[in-house]
């Protein structure tokens, strides 16, 4: 009776609003045979595309694809369910080209199938590991959609929002003229990838315009990794050049995929909070955010005001850290070694500071439900007031020595041109949105912690080119130390405790139910989403890392530019492969 | 599951001396020593330390190893600094053969020695350990190592390579015994073909 009810909020198109319940915003059931009509009227309401979802359960697999909008502070999700037996949706990848990689790592990890999509090939796993799917459930591990979302949770909206009034006005006579094929094979027997050119290619130059394609047969094609230095990690792009330009280049993932939803699934809501430092290290203390909010909001847990001012000061120095890494990283792929040593130095102290308050260097594993695992030292504000003075003072002198420097403006202005279009169609996020014109902050558009008592600006340019990215970077630290100075201020007054009494245990069990979050890392919108059936274990969780989508669209704006220039572009996306690859 | 290890391990053998004398030998056991040159292989967090060793802060180049090449032909030290998943397994073993002999390899983090945090009972994506593709000379444990950690690690490669400590412990540390390990931990002399340590 359960799966005809869910079948039945597809026909009915319900949408229901659970913000407060879950912060996923407004939920829309519908049928999967919309989905690309729905998808086309999102994208034409100015939704950008997060993440896509898979979740197993009885019923079916759950696609969950969920939607942001920049300005009007909405949250939208488009459920729909495949039966096990017919796994197969429409694939979105023509109307949002983002969707092409997360569609692929659902391919990955559950037998499902995207029909029409155009490169159904395995993204974070091993060619070999084709027929594997890590995160699909056991026929006894099941359990129903309405065990993790209880019936009566639903809140009806009423028909003046705007997509369940969309909802309702798609066609439903769609599903009878173009039936889903659903055939398992489906995946494999398209043709593979290298050969055929995804990508359509103009003629001519970036640059000029004015350039003489030569034959392809003198094409070069050119593996830039894994092991490169200027892809930050183990990434590896392949290129087809002709000469100098970039004809074609493909991100290939997965040479550091490590498996973190499938931990997600097989340790405990506290044995998995380790993991979070590890996720993207550079912003380790943002991941450790994302996943405790979005347990608390499961659990109905408060945080006492103390524990939330430690949490934005830590996670700021922590943005601190992570931005100056950047930099003297980015600038070392440009060829100037100079200032990555300037940078370790303000990197060193920070990490000097957050290693006493959280035992660790680099993996911090400080939030825990509730607040944090210890109090601040009592100097601690003296000494943060000291460092970020010193960094402040010091920040002229990077614009001096670098950002003023010709032979750097020349690297990286007007290179890698993203526009606000490109960053809705990929779901790109934070500085690279930011460096597109768009005031898109989670710190500002939906506040967490206490973000909204705060005084500070959202820097943005509107260059669209690497040399924005690059200056809203610049700008951020200068605002995280801002943001540091006030809630140290406030720090003084906050005395109730850095955790809140009857913390949750290593035992601690949530209720069912399910819970998402979302705040703002270095390098754009972290969300975590936890679905629980009231088990020890999570049941499933999904991480959307912010690199994932922003290396998404590399492929179609390194298109046309030097080589030279595409290495310019992939640092000023600020890529942490380990995030990308989870 | 697929098999833990489905990768031949890497095979190298180091040519003999051309002159085989042992004062000779000895000088150019301190040159290699003393100017190790590690690879830029930086695979996830540890990689991040690395970085911070190669700074001013902790500054490597006090001891000899503060040429990053990017290149492995160019590099005699592959500093493993990260979770080897199956998928980087064999650009692994390609980059070490790639290196020229005499080579050594030095284990950084939890990941590289065992898999570390990633191991668990059902995982489906990492070489629980890099000494299953490669030999290693030195293990350098933690979650990541700080850099004191690598460097100490240095030392102990250069100890290896040379037979004696350069650089004196830290306050508070005892020497390690010298005993029967000491012949044994030496690199064995030039000639003898070295295989990974899969095979013996």
């Amino acid at each position: 009776m359960r799966e005809d009810l869910i079948f039945s909020y597809e026909r009915e198109n319900r949408a229901v609003v659970d913000d407060h319940v879950s912060g996923q915003g407004c939920s829309v059931y519908m049928d999967r045979t919309r989905l690309a009509d729905a998808a086309a009227m999102m994208l034409e309401a100015g939704y950008a595309l997060d993440d896509i979802t898979l979740l197993d359960v009885s019923e079916g697999i759950q696609g969950q694809y969920r939607f942001t909008h920049w300005d009007k502070q909405d949250r939208v999700t488009i459920r729909t369910i495949a039966p096990h037996d017919e796994a197969c949706f429409p694939s979105i990848a023509g109307v949002y080209p983002g969707a092409d990689w997360h569609e692929r790592e659902n391919m990955d990890f559950y037998p499902v199938n995207y029909e029409d999509h155009p490169n159904p090939t395995p993204l974070l796993l091993p060619d070999d590991m084709a027929e594997e799917h890590p995160l699909e459930k056991r026929e006894k591990d099941r359990v129903s959609y309405f065990d993790i979302v209880p019936g009566q949770k639903f809140i009806e909206c009423d028909s003046d929002h705007m997509l369940c009034s969309c909802a309702l006005n798609l066609h439903s006579a769609k599903k009878d003229e173009f039936p889903l094929r659903c055939i398992p094979e489906l995946r494999f027997k398209q043709p593979d990838m290298p050969a055929n050119m995804r990508l359509e290619v103009e003629d001519g130059d970036f640059y000029s315009k004015h350039f003489e394609t030569t034959y392809s047969d003198d094409r070069l094609v050119l593996n830039m990794g894994p092991q490169h230095p200027s892809t930050h990690g183990v990434l590896r792009v392949v290129l087809e050049l002709d000469g100098e330009y970039v004809i074609r280049a493909e991100p290939v993932l997965g040479y550091i995929h490590r498996m973190h939803e499938k931990m997600g699934e097989v340790k405990t809501f506290h044995q998995y909070l380790p993991n979070m430092g590890r996720v993207d290290y550079l912003h380790a203390l943002a991941w450790n955010h994302a996943y405790c909010l979005a347990v608390e909001k499961l659990a109905d847990i408060e945080v006492p005001r103390r524990a939330e001012l430690i949490r934005v000061i830590t996670n700021e120095l922590n943005r601190l850290s992570s931005h100056l890494l950047w930099w003297g990283a980015y600038l070392l792929d440009l060829g100037a070694f100079t200032p990555i040593m300037y940078a370790f130095e303000d990197r060193e102290r920070i990490m000097d500071l957050l290693q006493v308050i959280t035992g660790s260097r680099l993996t911090y594993c400080y939030f825990v439900f509730g607040g944090v695992t210890c109090d601040v030292p009592g100097d601690f504000a003296e000494r943060t007031r000291s460092i970020v003075h010193t960094l402040r003072d010091r920040l002229p002198m990077f614009t001096a020595l670098v950002t003023e420097n010709l032979i750097l403006r020349k690297r990286v202005e007007d290179i890698g041109v993203i526009d606000p279009s490109m960053c809705r169609r990929y779901g790109a996020t934070g500085p690279v949105l930011r460096g597109a014109g768009v005031a898109y902050d989670v710190r500002m558009n939906s506040p967490y912690s206490v973000y909204d008592e705060l005084d500070f600006e959202i820097p943005v340019y509107d260059g669209h080119d690497a040399m924005s990215r690059y200056m809203v970077r610049m700008d951020e630290m200068a605002e995280s130390i801002k943001i540091i100075e006030q809630a140290l201020d406030l720090l003084d007054g906050a005395d109730d405790g850095h955790i809140i009494k009857k913390a949750p245990n290593a035992g601690f069990t949530p209720p069912s139910g399910e819970a998402y979050a979302a705040v703002e890392g270095a390098r754009g919108k972290i969300g975590v989403y936890v679905a629980s059936d009231g088990g020890k274990k999570p049941y499933r969780v999904k991480l959307r890392a912010p690199g994932f989508s922003n290396l998404s669209l590399f492929a179609e704006c390194a298109q046309g530019t030097l080589l030279a220039d595409a290495v310019s572009i992939l640092g000023s996306l600020d890529l942490v492969i380990p995030e990308i690859d989870r | 599951m697929a098999p833990q290890n489905p990768l031949t391990p890497a095979v190298t053998t180091v040519d003999s001396a051309m002159i085989a004398s042992a004062p000779v030998q000895k000088v150019v056991d301190l040159c290699r020593a003393m100017s190790l040159w590690p690879m830029t292989f930086g695979l996830a967090c540890c990689a991040i330390e690395m970085m911070a060793a190669g700074m001013a802060r902790f500054d490597m180049a006090r001891f000899g190893a503060e040429v990053f090449r990017p290149s492995p032909r160019q590099s005699d030290l592959m500093i493993v600094a990260g979770t080897v998943s199956k998928k980087m397994a064999p650009a692994v073993v390609r980059l070490y053969e790639q290196m020229p002999a005499p080579k050594w390899v030095m284990a950084l983090g939890n990941c590289a020695i065992s898999g570390g945090p990633f191991k668990f009972k059902g995982q489906y994506g990492i070489i629980e350990g890099v000494d299953q593709l490669v030999p290693v000379d030195v293990y350098v444990p933690g979650c990541p190592p700080r850099p004191e950690g690598l460097l100490e690690g240095l030392f102990q490669i250069q100890e290896k390579i040379t037979g004696r400590r350069w650089w004196p412990l830290p306050e508070g540390f005892e020497p390690s015994p010298a005993g029967p390990d000491s012949a044994e931990v030496r690199k064995p002399a030039s000639g003898e073909p070295e295989t990974g340590k899969e095979g013996s």
